[in-house]
């Protein structure tokens, strides 16, 4: 048995990903503002110690989508940073596919992908194509492989001309979607996705997301995934982890976190006559529209949704209702007020 | 090896077919390259004529020398001092994370995407001063030429440590931009006969940073004159090369990334 059948067999058993408290304490200094605290700061500098990740632990199996969010200097990218290899942390233990990455760089780069939605991997004066042979060049990709590699994803990004064209003349949607090939021709294992629909359209981002589905079903590849487009986390992930000023604030599935957080479901009403709010703690109204038309937010956990439209229809004549999720902004936003 | 060879020679390939793409600018950059080394040379022709010239060397070697000097500058600054501007702007736009994302030597990929062409133009005026002077002074049989080649070899080691250092400096400061002229006065030393400098300065630059070597060593031999301790220089660059590169290692680990 070769050592990659080995570690292939280990995937199975052994998570993908496993953080176990996992510390970065990066050192900078402060600066005030104006010229004479940049004079001062030129001659001494105070030096802060900020604390990017408090001691973290999770692990994602392999074949796994994980939304990892958080607000803006939450610790997310430093995460990421530490788990590709790119940052040594300050203390914590940390595997990925067998590997400690930022001890074994370069055999571990070779089984990972990344994609950043704000850096270009390609060349830009050069068609994606040139960018692909270089990839195939560094990962020492078979040729029959490279080629199955690029005909499937070409075909499923629908890219067949764009791959022949300077980048520079692509369009954001169309250079994404270059992004994917060129991070994924070697087969990697895991992929690190940051923030890769920023700025698209709803076509270009539709495409994306059902291609990360695709490829997760049929390759089994994990996908990390840290977006601020929680239309992303709603289609693609199955688990998220949300991390807030270093920490881990919540750790499972999106529907688990709507029920924690959700408040209830929205409902939207339309009568004949004026509504007639029923008298419950389990119901407040969200938005009034008019006399005839409200929206109420009706706690599930206290009232049933059928025992609501029992009350609500008692004194209303409903012309029109429509049941509805709290939207995951709302949540999220709970999350990390809370947190 | 053999791997990390065509990675490189892709990734060459590349920079050469990015710059094709823009050829006039490519044409004129080469040409410009080009007549501004040619214009050091005339510069030194003027002087030389002018005043009392390099005591011991007559216009032919200077131009030997100068030559030599344009020739390592001109290969050194195609085939890899790009790395220091390529570390540069890659740490200030937080796209170094790209390059140690890649399961290769990251120095080997900063050299490799760093090739520019336009120091082609450098490395020709070099060629073309080379010939003029040895032509002159001449004819040179084949082990007089096997080690000038050598000792050319020794210069670009040099030269590739500064850069090394440079890229090792950008890597840790972030803006360094200003570094590049301090190495280009630095190694401006290495133009002119090592025996015009004062002894501190010339034991510094034969020992602690090689710079004689760039082209007074080659050129020197080539001439057959007498270096003192030439083992001694070529031993201690080979411990500057090293240095350079524990230099650079110890900057990659300390390496923060940009926010994000």
């Amino acid at each position: 048995m070769n050592q990659k059948e080995g570690r292939s067999e280990q995937h199975s058993i052994l998570p993908a990903v496993s953080v176990k408290n996992l510390k970065k304490t990066y050192l900078t200094h402060k600066r005030g503002e104006g010229l004479l605290q940049s004079l001062k700061s030129f001659v001494w500098r105070e030096h802060l110690e900020i604390h990017a990740l408090r001691g973290i632990n999770f692990s994602i199996q392999a074949g796994e989508i994980i939304g990892f969010i958080g607000p803006n200097g939450a610790g997310k990218s430093t995460c990421l940073k530490i788990l590709s290899g790119i940052l040594h942390p300050t203390s914590g233990d940390v595997t990925v596919l067998g590997y400690v990455p930022w001890k074994s760089r370069i055999s571990y780069v070779g089984h990972i992908g990344a994609v950043f939605g704000q850096k270009s991997q390609l060349w830009w004066d050069l068609p994606p194509i040139d960018s692909f042979r270089l990839m195939k060049s560094i990962y020492s990709i078979p040729d029959a492989q490279y080629e199955k590699n690029l005909r499937e994803m070409v075909r499923l990004l629908e890219v067949p001309e764009v791959i022949h064209r300077p980048t520079r003349s692509l369009s954001l949607g169309e250079r994404m979607k270059c992004e994917f090939i060129n991070a994924m021709l070697h087969n990697p294992a895991v992929v690190f996705l940051d923030e890769p629909t920023i700025g698209l359209d709803v076509f270009a981002k539709e495409t994306i997301r059902e291609f990360i589905l695709r490829w997760n079903r049929l390759r089994g590849t994990t996908f990390i995934l840290t977006t601020h487009d929680l239309q992303d986390i709603e289609t693609l992930a199955q688990r998220i982890i949300v991390i807030d000023h270093g920490r881990i604030v919540f750790d499972n599935s999106l529907s688990a976190l709507k029920a924690r957080l959700g408040g209830g479901k929205h409902v939207r009403i339309r009568c004949k006559r004026p509504i007639i709010t029923p008298r419950s703690r389990a119901v407040t109204i969200k938005n009034l529209i008019s006399r005839e038309e409200k929206e109420f937010i009706v706690d599930t956990q206290r009232l049933g949704i059928g025992e609501f439209i029992k009350l609500i229809g008692r004194g209303n004549q409903i012309l029109d209702m429509s049941i509805e999720e709290p939207p995951i902004q709302e949540i999220i936003k709970k999350v990390y007020k809370r947190a | 090896m053999t791997s990390a060879f065509i990675v490189h020679i892709e990734a060459v390939k590349r920079m050469i077919a990015s710059r094709l793409a823009f050829r006039t600018d490519l044409l004129l950059s080469a040409a410009t390259m080009a007549i501004n080394e040619s214009l050091v040379v005339i510069f030194t022709i003027i002087i030389y004529t002018a005043s009392e010239g390099f005591p011991g060397w007559s216009l032919p070697a200077a131009l030997l020398l100068q030559g030599t000097f344009i020739l390592v500058h001109g290969i050194g600054g195609t085939g890899f001092m790009g790395v220091i501007w390529n570390t540069v702007r890659k740490v200030e736009a937080g796209e170094l994370d790209l390059v140690l994302l890649q399961p290769r030597s990251t120095l080997q990929m900063l050299i490799a995407t760093g090739f520019d062409t336009e120091d082609i133009g450098r490395a020709l005026a070099g060629i073309a001063t080379v010939t003029y002077a040895t032509a002159q002074l001449g004819p040179f049989g084949a082990w007089a030429w096997i080690r000038y080649a050598l000792l050319l070899l020794v210069g670009l080691a040099v030269l590739l440590s500064l850069g090394i250092i440079c890229s090792g400096l950008a890597i840790r400061f972030v803006k360094t931009w200003r570094m590049y002229e301090v190495l280009d006065a630095l190694y401006m030393l290495g133009e002119y006969p090592a025996t015009l400098q004062q002894p501190t300065v010339r034991i510094v630059l034969s020992f602690a940073i090689p710079i004689i070597t760039i082209a007074y060593l080659p050129a020197s031999v080539l001439l057959q004159m007498t270096v003192p301790h030439i083992g001694w220089i070529i031993a201690a660059t080979a411990v500057f090369t090293l240095l350079s590169y524990g230099f650079w290692h110890s900057s990659i680990k300390a390496y923060a990334s940009a926010g994000g």
